[in-house]
C-alpha cells in the first residue's frame, strides 16, 4: 500500500511538469496582460515599455515559463498582475466559499441519486422508472446558465414583484443584514438547487446502469435461489458491487468540489474558485490562472489515488502490488 | 363624475391658500426633505477594484478609482462644467494668481491648513512631495507616471506650501498630477509596499476604510476627522462586487443595491421603467470610434492598399448610418462623435460630422477607381474592396452596431468581414500581435477618450506615437502622420495663453476631421441608476463613473 502511494506520487511529478508547460503556453497565448490597460492614453509609451520590461513580457514565452517555474520551485506562486496580491492568498480565500457550495451539492447529489438510482434499477420499466429516467434526461439537457438565469428571474425577481416570499438573486449574504450562517444558507439555496438538478442526472443514470449490470450476475441468481432475503441480496450483493463504479465517479468528481463551478458561480455571484478563474481569464492574469490549474491538477491526481485505495477496500479481488 | 359643491370648492381654496403660505415659509424643507444622518448605501459594481492605492489603478476613470474616491479627496476637483475647482488645494494655480510662473516652469501649490489623514496624522504638502518621489521610484509599481515625470524638484516651504520646478514647459502638468488626483500619506505608505497600502489604505476623504472581503464587497465608514465642516451623513458605503451587468440590473430592480454602475445604452428602456430607481446619464469625453488602418501593417512608410486613399475613407464614413445607430441602438441618448474633446470646453462646434449619404459614398468610390463587380462588391486592378473588421467580442451593443455598418457598406459595394476578439487579445500590445495596436485588421472599433482633463490629442494622433517594431508602445496604430497636425499638437503643449491654445486646438481638430483617420461613431454616455431612497447624488460629466462619487459627504438615505 505504501509502495503504491510512493510510486504514484513519484509518477505524478513529471506529469505535473508536463501539465504546467502546456498550460503556461496555452494561457500565455490566450491573451496579453497589457490588454488590461486597454486604450488608456494616460499610460505613455514610456510607461507601457517600463511595465512590459519589468515583467519580462518582452522575452520569449518559453523563457517566461522558466521564470515562473523557478519561482514556483522556490515556493513562490507569484502575485496577481491585476490585484497585486499573492496567488496563494487569492485561492485560499475563495476555497471555503467553493467548498460550501460544491460540498452541499455533492452531498445532495449522492443522497438523492442513490435511492433514485436503486429504485429505478430494481423497478425497471415501471412508471416511476420512466419518470426518473425522463427527468434525468431532461435535467441533463438543461444548460446551467439558462436554468440559473430563469430561476433568478422567477424565484427572486418575479416572486418579489408578486409579493411572494423570494430568494436572493446572488452573492453569499445580504450586505444590509450582514454575514451570518442563516444568510449564507438562504443564498445557497438557488445555486445549490440548480447545480444539484444538473449534476443529479449523471449519477442516477450511472447507478441505475451499474445496478442492472450486477443484477444480471450469476451470484445474484444463486443468492436468490438459496433463499437469501431480497433486501440482503439488494444491499449486500448488488449495491456493494454497484458501488465500485459509483466510487469512481465520486472520486473523479471530488476534485470539482475544490475547483468550483465556472458558470453557476458566475450567474449567482458566488465568490468561489470558478469565478476566480473566469474573472482572471478575461484579463489574462496568468499567475492566478496557473495557480488554479496546478492546484486542480494536483487534486485530480490525489483523488484518483484515493479512488484506487478505496477500490481495494471495497473489492477484495484487487491487490496492490 | 363627481360634482364638486361650492363648499368643497371653498375648502380646496382654503387649503391651497394655507399651502401657499406654508410653502412660502418653509420652501426648502417642503421641496427637499431634510437630510438624515445614518444608513448605508450599497453600490453595485461588476468589476472589483484591483487596488485602493490610486497609483496602482491605471487611470482616473476606472472602477478602482471610483471605489477609492470616497476615501481620498483630490488636490483639485473637476466640476460639473469640466472646470478645475479647489479641493485640498486652496486655489487652482494659474499665471494670474501667481501659482504658475510666467515662463511656466515653476508652480506654487497652496493647500488648506489643518488637514488630517483619517488616522489623525496631519496631511501636508510634505505628503505630496513624498507622493512624487514614491511614484517615480520604479519598484513602487506606479502604473502612470505622466506629468510626475516632468518634475525636476519640489521644495516644501511649510505644511501648506510647496514650490514645484519642472524640467520643461508642460501645460498638462496640473491636469495630470492634481486634477481628480490624490496624494499618499508619507507616514503610512513609506512603511509598506504600494500593494499592501492598496489593501488597507489611509485616506483623507469623507469616508475611511472599513473592510475588504475579496470578490464580495468593500466597506467604508464615516470619517469623523473629515476636513470639511459638513461631515458625511451616511454611516457606511459598501461596494458590492457582482459578476456582470445582468446581475447589477437584477439587484438594482430588487433594491439589493442602491447604485447600479455603468449600464449599456441598450439597457436604458428596461431601467427607465423600474419604479424604484432614477436613471442618471452623464456625458464624459469618451467616444466609440472605428479606426482605419492607414498604413501597411509592417512598413508604416507605405500606405494601406485600400484605406491609404482618403476618398475611400471618406466614402466609408458617409456610408455609415450613424443617425440610425444612435436613434435605434442607442435610443437617441447621445450624438455623433467628433474627437477626444467632445463634451469638453474645447469641443470645436464649428466642425460638422460628414453626413450619411450612400450616393456621395458611391460617387467617391467610383472616383477612386473602385468599380462594382458582378458579385456586388467593388474591385480595382483585380483586388476586391473587402475589409476586415474587429472589436471586442461579447459586447452586445458593439455586435449590433457592426452588423448595421456591415449592411451599410454592402449597399455601396464594400465587403466587411467581422473578426471580433476577446478584449485580452484585441487590446494586446504591438509586440504580442494585439488586434488593434499590431494593425491586424483594416478597421477596428473601440472606445476611449481623454486621459485627463487636459485637452491632449497627442497620444492617438501624433506621428511619433505610431507603433513600430523599433518603438512598439505608442497608441497611434492607425498610422496618421500629418506634419501640420504634429506641429499644432506640439505647439499647444507650450501655449500658456488659454485663448491662443484654444485656437491651436481648434485648428488641430479641423485637420483631424479633414484627414479622416477614423469614423467617430458616437459619444459614449455613462449610465447609472440610483434608488429613489438615496439623495444628494450629483455626478459630473467629466469623471464618468468616478464622477458619481465626488460628493459622497452630501449623500443621505430616507
Amino acid at each position: 500500500m505504501i509502495g503504491l502511494i510512493v510510486r504514484r506520487l513519484l509518477q505524478a511529478v513529471p506529469l505535473l511538469f508536463a501539465i504546467s508547460l502546456v498550460a503556461f503556453v496555452l494561457v500565455r497565448l490566450s491573451g496579453d496582460p497589457m490588454s488590461m490597460y486597454g486604450a488608456n492614453a494616460a499610460l505613455s509609451a514610456q510607461d507601457r515599455a517600463r511595465i512590459i520590461a519589468a515583467h519580462g513580457w518582452d522575452k520569449p514565452k518559453i523563457v517566461q515559463y522558466f521564470y515562473w517555474l523557478r519561482d514556483v520551485v522556490r515556493g513562490d506562486w507569484g502575485t496577481s498582475l491585476y490585484t497585486y496580491r499573492p496567488v496563494t492568498v487569492m485561492i485560499w480565500e475563495r476555497l471555503p466559499n467553493t467548498l460550501i457550495l460544491m460540498g452541499t451539492v455533492y452531498v445532495i447529489v449522492v443522497l438523492v441519486s442513490v435511492p433514485l438510482g436503486v429504485y429505478s434499477a430494481t423497478h425497471r420499466y415501471s412508471a416511476w422508472d420512466y419518470v426518473i429516467n425522463g427527468g434525468a434526461f431532461f435535467s441533463f439537457a438543461l444548460p446551467t446558465f439558462w436554468l440559473g438565469l430563469v430561476s433568478i428571474m422567477i424565484v427572486s425577481v418575479k416572486f418579489q414583484q408578486w409579493g411572494l416570499p423570494h430568494l436572493p438573486a446572488g452573492g453569499m449574504y445580504n450586505l444590509q443584514r450582514g454575514e451570518s450562517v442563516g444568510q449564507v444558507l438562504l443564498h445557497l439555496i438557488l445555486p445549490a438547487a440548480v447545480l444539484s438538478i444538473v449534476s443529479l442526472a449523471g449519477y442516477v443514470r450511472y447507478l441505475r446502469a451499474s445496478m442492472l449490470e450486477v443484477l444480471r450476475q450469476d451470484y445474484v441468481r444463486t443468492a436468490r435461489a438459496k433463499g437469501v432475503p431480497e433486501a440482503r441480496v439488494l444491499w449486500t450483493h448488488v449495491f456493494r458491487n454497484a458501488l465500485l463504479s459509483l466510487v469512481t465517479l465520486m472520486s473523479l468528481d471530488a476534485a470539482r468540489i475544490f475547483s468550483g463551478a465556472l458558470v453557476t458561480e458566475q450567474v449567482f455571484a458566488w465568490p468561489g474558485m470558478g469565478r476566480l478563474f473566469v474573472e482572471n481569464a478575461a484579463r489574462a492574469d496568468y499567475p492566478v490562472l496557473m495557480g488554479l490549474i496546478m492546484a486542480v491538477s494536483v487534486l485530480v491526481i490525489v483523488f484518483n489515488l484515493i479512488a484506487d485505495i478505496v477500490y481495494g477496500y471495497l473489492d477484495p479481488k484487487i491487490r496492490f502490488g | 363624475m363627481r360634482r364638486s359643491t361650492r363648499r368643497q370648492f371653498l375648502k380646496a381654496g382654503a387649503y391651497l391658500g394655507a399651502g401657499a403660505a406654508v410653502a412660502g415659509r418653509f420652501t426648502p424643507r417642503v421641496l427637499a426633505a431634510a437630510p438624515k444622518r445614518g444608513g448605508t448605501v450599497v453600490v453595485g459594481v461588476y468589476q472589483e477594484a484591483n487596488s485602493l492605492n490610486w497609483i496602482l489603478t491605471g487611470g482616473n476613470i476606472s472602477f478602482a478609482t471610483m471605489t477609492l474616491s470616497p476615501m481620498f479627496d483630490p488636490m483639485l476637483r473637476v466640476n460639473q462644467q469640466s472646470q478645475l475647482e479647489p479641493a485640498l488645494l486652496a486655489e487652482v494655480p494659474s499665471v494670474a494668481n501667481g501659482g504658475i510662473s510666467k515662463d511656466g516652469m515653476t508652480y506654487t501649490l497652496r493647500m488648506h491648513p489643518g488637514l488630517k489623514w483619517d488616522d489623525g496624522a496631519p496631511c501636508t504638502m510634505r505628503d505630496w512631495a513624498f507622493t512624487w518621489k514614491w511614484i517615480m521610484t520604479p519598484k513602487n509599481g506606479a502604473v502612470i507616471t505622466s506629468g510626475w515625470d516632468k518634475i525636476a524638484d519640489v521644495q516644501v516651504k511649510n505644511d501648506t506650501t510647496a514650490v514645484v520646478t519642472l524640467k520643461q514647459q508642460y501645460i498638462p502638468f496640473v491636469a495630470e498630477t492634481l486634477a481628480d488626483w490624490q496624494l499618499l500619506p508619507e507616514h503610512v505608505q513609506s512603511k509598506m509596499t504600494s500593494q499592501d497600502f492598496g489593501r488597507k489604505p489611509v485616506g483623507n476623504g469623507p469616508f475611511k476604510f472599513g473592510e475588504w472581503a475579496s470578490g464580495d464587497h468593500i466597506t467604508m465608514v464615516r470619517n469623523p476627522l473629515y476636513w470639511r465642516p459638513q461631515k458625511a451623513y451616511l454611516d457606511r458605503i459598501v461596494f458590492k462586487v457582482l459578476p456582470d451587468r445582468n446581475t447589477v440590473i437584477a439587484q438594482a430592480k430588487t433594491g439589493d443595491i442602491d447604485l447600479g454602475i455603468d449600464y449599456t445604452e441598450a439597457q436604458i428602456p428596461e431601467m427607465s421603467k423600474v419604479p424604484n430607481v432614477n436613471l442618471i446619464i452623464t456625458h464624459p469625453p469618451i467616444y466609440e470610434r472605428y479606426h482605419f488602418t492607414m498604413v501597411s501593417r509592417d512598413d508604416v512608410s507605405k500606405p494601406h492598399p485600400i484605406l491609404g486613399d482618403i476618398r475611400v475613407r471618406r466614402a466609408l464614413v458617409m456610408a455609415t448610418d450613424r443617425p440610425t445607430v444612435i436613434n435605434t441602438v442607442l435610443f437617441g441618448r447621445t450624438k455623433i462623435a467628433k474627437n477626444e474633446l467632445d463634451n469638453t470646453a474645447y469641443e470645436d462646434t464649428s466642425i460638422h460630422p460628414l453626413p450619411f449619404s450612400l450616393d456621395q459614398a458611391r460617387a467617391l468610390l467610383d472616383e477612386a477607381g473602385w468599380k462594382l463587380g458582378a458579385d456586388g462588391i467593388r474591385a480595382k486592378d483585380g483586388q476586391r474592396l473587402s475589409l476586415t473588421f474587429s472589436t471586442t467580442a461579447g459586447n452586445q451593443t458593439r455586435a449590433t452596431i457592426e452588423a448595421i455598418v456591415q449592411a451599410n457598406w454592402k449597399s455601396v459595394g464594400v465587403e466587411m468581414t467581422i473578426h471580433d476578439e476577446p478584449a485580452s487579445n484585441f487590446f494586446g500590445s504591438f509586440s504580442e500581435g494585439g488586434g488593434w495596436l499590431a494593425r491586424k485588421y483594416d478597421v477596428v472599433g473601440f472606445a476611449n477618450g481623454l486621459s485627463s482633463v487636459d485637452p491632449n490629442l497627442r497620444p492617438f494622433w501624433h506621428s511619433s506615437e505610431i507603433p513600430t517594431k523599433e518603438k512598439p508602445n505608442g497608441l497611434n496604430a492607425s498610422g496618421l502622420a500629418d506634419a501640420k497636425l504634429d506641429a499644432l499638437l506640439d505647439a499647444q503643449l507650450k501655449e500658456f495663453d488659454p485663448a491662443k491654445r484654444r485656437q491651436l486646438l481648434d485648428q488641430a481638430q479641423v485637420l483631424l476631421h479633414n484627414d479622416v483617420p477614423m469614423i467617430p461613431m458616437y459619444d459614449r454616455a455613462t449610465i447609472n441608476t440610483v434608488n429613489k431612497r438615496v439623495h444628494g447624488v450629483n455626478p459630473t460629466n467629466f469623471g464618468g463613473i468616478t464622477g458619481l462619487m465626488w460628493n459622497t459627504y452630501e449623500w443621505w438615505v430616507e
